[in-house]
């Protein structure tokens, strides 16, 4: 499923580099070649469980992609993939805490708050939304990410008035309106392959 | 990275096949190891100023990416001659992130490392955001001179820390550049317009203008700068001219005079000047302007020699 959730970010990484004209323009290379390089490394593994798939995810993009995305969301991977050590499924509650994991790790690594016009922006919505649905019942995995999507998606097309705060973008000021911000983008997009892949 | 290597072989030695260029003497035993780095896209900047007398590595990114924590360790390790290690980090989140991140580690592995950060761009008000741009080239020079003479690293870092706080930088942008994965300008900018406070990876500045001649620039840079280091007369200073990678050089030196000037009427002397391409990005059209106040003993340190290939000085 993370292979399939890989392939479709590949191919978005144009669009997401465009969404970063704002800044430097190299936000979907970053990304695309940390999950190109994922994949190699994640086909060589013999049947890993769900932790060490993120473990390697996480461990890719810290020490070989490097850039600020690959920094951020690296982390977050290689935290979730110790939390989920062993694990072959990810029921309701193990896919919430998987978000929010990396979540938290984010904030702390990153520095920003949501409102900065970042992936916090759509990331932060999905973990409300996917900890509520657990909350009020909802046990189905696959429903949970479909929660979390949607609550990623609309906070995605929030950004578009925000003003940077953090980042590139924000040497720009008031400029920086108008525009998605692509972290967001990345993290709409990523729960939507997973989302898509998880129904084959 | 390859040409660059190829092009000074002899002072040059690339690490296997990662974006990491060491000193070919490298470690020097002994002496405070100056790792400097950041995203492609700036040449000569960083490899271009590895070498006796400035940096003893550099670690690049993909353009305008910050590199990995991976490969900064590597080089580290690889320049490390027992005298501690010195990182000068240019003031961008991923740089900030990505080299405190290797720092902590090699800490963990017992090296002892400490870092600066460069944050000289004036079109940034808020300190903490504030880019780090062509005054990096200041801190490693003078830091590099420090190094050489085997001081420790307390030593290499305090006078890192004054380069800092007494340079600063502007920049202004007649076009666009192409970052070559996206195949594409990052702004589109009319015939006629100019963009000020632009920093050096392709991003729009803080404000756009009509066009504006070149004297008309250096008041305008000259001004921020000024007022932002406090500059007064009687005042010395080097001053570093660039022209972002697109700029004729005839444009350069129209617009050196015009930035002399602007320093003339402002009782402020020029002790040291360097005029070319330091830290520019990609094929901008457009100029930066740095200038750092000098003492006796910034002035002493600047002018030592230095075999990096990418350091040029006019006087």
């Amino acid at each position: 499923m993370f292979k399939q959730a890989g392939e479709v970010i590949i191919e978005k990484s144009q669009q997401l580099s465009e969404l970063d004209m704002i800044g430097d323009a190299d936000f979907g290379v970053n990304i695309s070649s940390g999950f190109e390089r994922i994949l190699a490394n994640l086909s060589e593994l013999h049947d890993p469980d769900i932790g060490s798939i993120l473990t390697t995810a996480g461990q890719v993009f810290v020490f070989d992609v490097g850039s600020t995305i690959g920094g951020l969301i690296g982390r977050g991977f290689q935290k979730a993939g110790k939390q989920l050590q062993g694990k072959r499924e990810l029921n309701a509650q193990d896919f919430a805490a998987f978000l929010e994991t990396v979540l938290r790790t984010i904030e702390q690594v990153g520095g920003a708050k949501v409102g900065d016009k970042t992936l916090l922006d759509a990331l932060y919505p999905a973990v409300t939304a996917a900890n509520e649905a657990v909350k009020s019942g909802v046990t189905n995995a696959r429903r949970i990410l479909e929660i979390a999507t949607s609550a990623a998606e609309q906070g995605t097309n929030n950004t578009v008035n925000m003003v940077a705060r953090i980042g590139r973008a924000s040497y720009l000021g008031e400029r920086s309106r108008g525009t998605i911000d692509p972290g967001a983008m990345f993290i709409y997009i990523f729960l939507k392959a997973m989302a898509q892949a998880s129904h084959i | 990275m390859e040409g660059m290597v190829l092009a000074q072989p002899q002072i040059l030695r690339r690490i296997s096949d990662r974006r990491i260029v060491v000193r070919i003497s490298s470690p020097v035993k002994g002496k405070v190891g100056l790792i400097c780095g950041g995203g492609s896209g700036h040449e000569p900047a960083h490899v271009g100023y590895v070498g006796r007398g400035m940096l003893d590595a550099a670690v690049m990114g993909d353009v305008f990416t910050s590199p990995a924590p991976g490969d900064i360790l590597t080089a580290i390790k690889a320049v490390n001659g027992d005298a501690g290690i010195l990182l000068i980090i240019w003031n961008y989140g991923g740089d900030v992130m990505n080299f405190t991140s290797a720092e902590e580690t090699a800490r963990g592995i017992g090296i002892v490392v400490d870092h600066v950060i460069v944050n000289d761009d004036v079109a940034i008000k808020d300190l903490k955001k504030r880019r780090g741009v062509g005054g990096t080239i200041f801190v490693q020079k003078i830091a590099g001179a420090k190094a050489e003479h085997k001081e420790n690293l307390e030593e290499v870092k305090r006078i890192a820390e004054k380069v800092i706080t007494n340079v600063r930088s502007m920049g202004i942008a007649l076009t666009p550049c192409i970052v070559p994965a996206l195949g594409k300008p990052t702004f589109t900018m009319g015939e006629d317009e100019i963009e000020l406070g632009i920093g050096i990876h392709g991003e729009p500045g803080v404000q756009r203008s009509k066009m504006m001649k070149s004297n008309e620039i250096a008041e305008y840079l000259t001004r921020n700068i000024a007022s932002d280091v406090k500059l007064s007369v009687g005042d010395q200073v080097a001053v570093m001219v660039q022209g972002m990678g697109g700029t004729s050089n005839m444009e350069k030196f129209i617009f050196y005079k015009d930035i002399y000037a602007q320093l003339a009427a402002l009782g402020v002397k020029v002790r040291n000047s360097f005029v070319g391409e330091y830290t520019p990005s990609m094929e901008m059209v457009g100029l930066q302007l740095t200038v750092l106040r000098l003492d006796e003993e910034l002035a002493q340190l600047l002018k030592e020699p230095t075999e990096a290939p990418g350091w040029h000085m006019w006087s």
